[in-house]
């Protein structure tokens, strides 16, 4: 136990043995909780993910993040929400303009790298997503259908996993 | 005092690192055209499993391609019980149809992002209480135990 003297000379000792305990425990509790996932993400101010009993990891940044105000691709923005829509002068054909055109980049970036990488092309483009979790499913499809049109065939929604 | 020290650094340490939102993805796909030529096998009488979210109740509706349909609609809320329900009607109509994995999704405009997830997880995750299903690897041939009960979800609504 640590000690030291006082201005009258009378010994001090400080306990020790709670900090102790509460260390171990603290340390027991982190230690258990410590994420070795390969993909660590901290998801964009404003979003609200849903829960989801899901055991599948997330395995790759997202592309597509739709905050509960705005939408980016790649941290760039492309677009305002309002009311839970984009503005008309956004869309075409159900879809989001902007959001389509980014996207069209991005695909054929990714063609090009596969064919210099395989030689092949890749058959379908998988693209991961964050979205609010209280935005309506209209614009979820918008921004599927945007990135439908992009060549962009499977999502990867991400959602808050429970912890076990 | 040592042992302070030790205890101080791992905590601060882990402290830092510690992961207090962890992240899953669920996997979806969307329609798409396609110019090759008809599978042969698309003349088969074949069960399409379909799920509509409306935006007071779900319907899980199985139907055949050719006649007779017997088409079968069951309908649940939109609630806990209802994602519960819905569950246990997906497993049983796996569980009777081994061979079919996908499930179309058609949903209302304004069902939240939160409850399609719900029901998401309704349909596609498998739980430990549920029987084995068993999938075939496209390349290897290879079976394995799959932790789904329909292992691909198209979202049908999503199309020009």
């Amino acid at each position: 136990m640590a000690g030291s003297v006082g201005e009258a000379g009378e010994s001090i000792s400080l306990n020790l043995n709670p900090r102790l305990d509460v260390f171990s425990i603290l340390i027991t509790f982190l230690l258990m909780s410590y994420s070795t996932d390969p993909v660590n993400y901290d998801v964009k101010k404003g979003i609200e993910l849903p829960d989801s009993t899901t055991i599948v990891a997330l395995d790759e940044i997202p592309v597509i993040s739709v905050t509960p105000a705005e939408i980016y691709v790649n941290d760039m923005k492309i677009s305002n929400i309002l009311d839970g829509d984009v503005p008309e002068s956004d869309r075409t054909q159900g879809a989001i303009f902007p959001l389509y055109e980014a996207l069209k980049d991005l695909s054929e970036v990714n063609k090009k790298l596969t064919q210099l990488s395989s030689g092949e092309t890749k058959e379908i483009g998988k693209i991961t997503m964050e979205m609010h979790k209280e935005h309506p499913f209209k614009l979820m499809k918008r921004v599927m259908l945007s990135a439908q049109q992009a060549d962009f065939l499977s999502f990867k929604l991400m959602v808050s996993k429970e912890m076990n | 005092m040592p042992f302070i020290d030790i205890f101080s650094m791992l905590n601060t340490f882990l402290l830092f690192s510690a992961v207090f939102l962890s992240v899953g993805i669920i996997e979806v796909q969307v329609p798409f055209l396609s110019s090759a030529p008809a599978d042969p096998t698309d003349n088969v009488r074949s069960l399409a499993v379909k799920v509509d979210v409306l935006p007071d109740k779900i319907q899980l509706v199985t139907s055949y391609s050719a006649p007779p349909t017997d088409e079968v609609v069951r309908e649940f809320a939109l609630d806990k019980n209802g994602y519960e329900e819905l569950h246990a009607a997906a497993v049983e109509v796996r569980a009777a149809n081994e061979d079919i994995k996908m499930l179309t999704l058609f949903s209302d405009d304004a069902v939240t992002f939160d409850q399609l997830v719900m029901i998401l997880d309704a349909v596609k995750n498998r739980r430990d209480t549920d029987p084995e299903f068993f999938e075939t690897d496209k390349k290897s041939g290879d079976r394995y135990r799959s932790v789904h009960v329909f292992s691909q979800v198209v979202m049908g609504s999503v199309i020009l």
